[in-house]
């Protein structure tokens, strides 16, 4: 990892039927940007007895060549990128 | 008969008596002075005379996943265990801790400037005119206006004799620009890595191969590419227990 | 005499209401539940609809293992007024890689070593343990008694809460002969080849010659036999519990005004320094609760980034915890606790201290651009919890700070 957004950078995430990201946009890198692999995913649910975090994360490759870990707020629905492999 | 090297030792000889030891010695005598920060990849290293060149500005241009950053943190780690302090401008308020502990930066001796182009350009001078840090990073990524960029190249014009005087190793981080980048002409070695491969283990993506070509270099290496391999340190799902 | 303890509902002592409770994954599945509802026939890996459906009036929660742990830490300290040999065997509900856990679900087991002890005086203070255990925390226990750690654990099976089980020194071999061979830890290897030669129980195995077993299964073999024959020498390890600093505040009538709690804070922080002082000591984490009149409690923590005594510091800490918190109730009481405390190491004083660099020349450097340019764009990281399942919790990228003269 060597871009790192604590709080996740919002991230614009086409989904398949089963919740999987397929294709994502976000205004770093211009475009949209086909995933070409998930190399790992895991989800995270944390803090629910302050400010409940539930979070599914995926480790993505893209077909333009970025490695990305990504997660979706369960609570929300929103995307955000978390880290940017560089 | 002597011979003129013993004739020149009995010079030296009578001089250092007389004068004391450091009044006069061999040039051969006194250890060279590293002027170069390795850049944590040897066959780079080979290239560009031992690494990034202190007193000068280095540009690496290269798109996200290039293995750009992780360049830029090597030479943080190689600066600062030659003691040189180091400041990085993050323009982009999104360093990442984690990756630089694992490029071996010792984290909690950086100094981190995060604040719009404008203030960071006017603590640019301040900074590198202190004398104080031995590297500074400034990343402009993800992308700078053209206001910006003429800003930032007029502050880096202004900071080259600066520079010179104070040893001070000035890095840049951009992407590639369309038409020709805003300080090449002030760059004395600019480096593109490029993302090459994947790296796989375990069914998981471990790291890539990137190819670095030196696009500037005062040596007859310009324009030559090395394969480095980038990997990653994957705590990114949570830590094994 | 070695007393195991196990706690069989300590699920139900985790929830922050007085209901039964189920912690699903986020997949939906039951990972826990309390007892009560395993009784209806809510199971850990069934879906959470059909434990729903079993128990409407159960409190459904996402998994999260955190108030476990610090509620099995809170017993095992209450534990060591009888004892200072208490152990809180490790591996019990513990995460395994990734946030996906494995619970047992048959609670939490603690071992006290109560030292040499009649068995009447052992009943005896069984029994205040049970009852401690019971006001304190409102969770029944089971105790199992006997001269060795394996034993017990054997033997708390077959306790009853209010029902003590305890094996008599000298019979423990001849108790445990009749119980199954899978309560002894066996490796998957070990386990396939006595299944192979027809052993079941653990006085079969218990039977077989030591040196025979020895041969056959090495080293490993050699500990489970001297195990099935009731002479585990393992001792039960001392604990050594953790320095805690408590603060509570109640006040009369719900405060909803932000000064008043403000400064009752600040006080507060002036009151733990002054503690702390006494001590000698210094704390590295705050934890600051809030009660609320509409009986809710709010709880947030922060990690320092050195050890601190110092009254502003910790005032000032406080007071970006409230920030935190976003308080909208009015609160009835105040908690402060100070964590991760020890004594403090001496330092030469310097100019920036709470996010110093230790690179005294960047120092400067920071002294600089702050008489210049102030310090707002001045950022510093610092390691929290490098192991935290959240990654914006494992460092902190703070403004530097001036310190507090």
């Amino acid at each position: 990892m060597s871009y790192f957004w604590p709080d996740g950078y919002p991230l614009a995430v086409q989904a398949d039927h089963e919740g999987l990201p397929l294709c994502l946009a976000w205004d770093w890198c211009p475009g949209l940007h086909s995933i070409w692999m998930i190399a790992d995913e895991w989800s995270v649910d944390d803090l629910w007895w302050v400010e409940r975090k539930s979070r599914d994360y995926y480790k993505v490759v893209t077909e333009s060549g970025q490695a990305l870990v990504i997660f979706q707020d369960v609570l929300t629905q929103n995307w955000f990128v978390q880290w940017m492999f560089d | 008969m002597y011979t003129r090297e013993q004739k020149l030792q009995a010079v030296i000889d009578d001089i250092q008596k007389k004068w004391g030891d450091k009044a006069i010695r061999k040039a051969r005598a006194v250890s060279p002075v590293n002027d170069n920060l390795p850049t944590g990849f040897p066959s780079l290293d080979a290239l560009i005379g031992g690494g990034v060149e202190r007193g000068c500005l280095t540009e690496i241009i290269g798109l996200p996943t290039s293995g750009m950053t992780t360049l830029a943190l090597k030479v943080m780690a190689s600066a600062q265990q030659e003691g040189d302090g180091v400041v990085l401008f993050d323009l982009a308020a999104a360093f990442d801790p984690a990756a630089a502990t694992f490029c071996g930066v010792d984290i909690a001796n950086i100094l981190l400037l995060r604040d719009d182009v404008d203030s960071l350009i006017s603590m640019l001078s301040d900074v590198v005119g202190s004398a104080i840090p031995g590297l500074v990073v400034v990343n402009t990524f993800p992308r700078l206006s053209g206001k910006e960029q003429f800003q930032l190249s007029e502050a880096i014009k202004r900071l080259m004799p600066l520079l010179i005087v104070t040893r001070c190793a000035l890095l840049l981080l951009s992407l590639p620009a369309s038409g020709r980048s805003f300080v090449s002409q002030y760059a004395s070695l600019r480096l593109n890595p490029r993302f090459d491969r994947w790296f796989f283990a375990n069914g998981d993506v471990s790291g890539f191969q990137s190819v670095i070509t030196i696009l500037k270099y005062k040596g007859e290496n310009e324009g030559r590419r090395v394969a480095v391999p980038i990997l990653f340190d994957d705590k990114s799902g949570g830590v094994d227990t | 005499m070695i007393a195991c303890i196990l706690i069989p509902d300590i699920i139900s002592a985790c929830s922050p209401e007085a209901k039964p409770l189920i912690l699903v994954s986020n997949k939906g599945i039951v990972r826990a539940a309390s007892l009560s509802l395993a009784h209806k026939g809510v199971r850990v890996g069934m879906r959470t609809q059909a434990a729903h459906a079993l128990c409407p009036e159960a409190t459904v929660m996402p998994f999260d293992d955190q108030p476990y742990r610090e509620l099995v830490e809170t017993v095992a300290d209450s534990l060591l007024i009888f004892s200072s040999k208490v152990e809180l065997p490790v591996g019990f509900w513990r995460p395994q890689r990734k946030p996906l856990l494995s619970i047992h679900p048959s609670g939490a087991i603690f071992y006290v070593d109560l030292g040499k002890l009649r068995k009447t005086e052992a009943a005896q203070l069984v029994h205040e343990m049970s009852a401690l255990l019971l006001a304190t925390f409102h969770v029944p226990c089971c105790v199992g008694l006997a001269s060795n750690k394996f034993t017990a654990s054997v033997a708390v099976r077959l306790a009853q809460p209010n029902n003590p089980k305890l094996v008599q020194r000298g019979f423990e071999g001849r108790f445990l002969a009749r119980h199954s061979i899978n309560l002894l830890p066996l490796d998957k290897e070990i386990n396939r080849r006595l299944h192979q030669l027809g052993i079941s129980t653990i006085g079969q195995f218990a039977t077989l010659p030591a040196d025979a077993v020895f041969n056959q299964f090495g080293k490993q073999g050699r500990f489970l036999h001297m195990l099935a024959t009731g002479e585990d020498t393992c001792p039960v390890s001392t604990r050594i519990p953790k320095a805690k600093e408590h603060l509570t505040r109640v006040f009369d009538g719900a405060i909803e005004d932000k000064q008043v709690l403000q400064s009752a804070l600040e006080g507060m922080g002036c009151e733990l320094a002054k503690r702390l002082a006494e001590k000698n000591l210094t704390t590295q984490l705050l934890e600051l609760t809030f009660a609320t009149d509409d009986k809710h409690t709010l709880k947030t923590k922060r990690v320092l980034h050195e050890p601190t005594a110092h009254g502003k510091l910790l005032g000032r800490t406080l007071l970006r915890l409230l920030e935190q918190l976003k308080c909208e109730a009015g609160v009835t009481e105040v908690r402060v606790m100070a964590d991760n405390l020890a004594t403090p190491v001496m330092r030469q004083l310097d100019l920036f201290g709470t996010a110093t660099l230790n690179d005294n020349r960047l120092s400067d450097l920071l002294e600089k651009l702050t008489m210049r340019f102030g310090n707002e764009s001045l950022y510093s990281v610092v390691t929290a919890e490098p192991d935290h399942w959240l990654p914006e919790y494992r460092y902190v990228i703070e403004p530097i700070e001036e310190e507090v003269a």
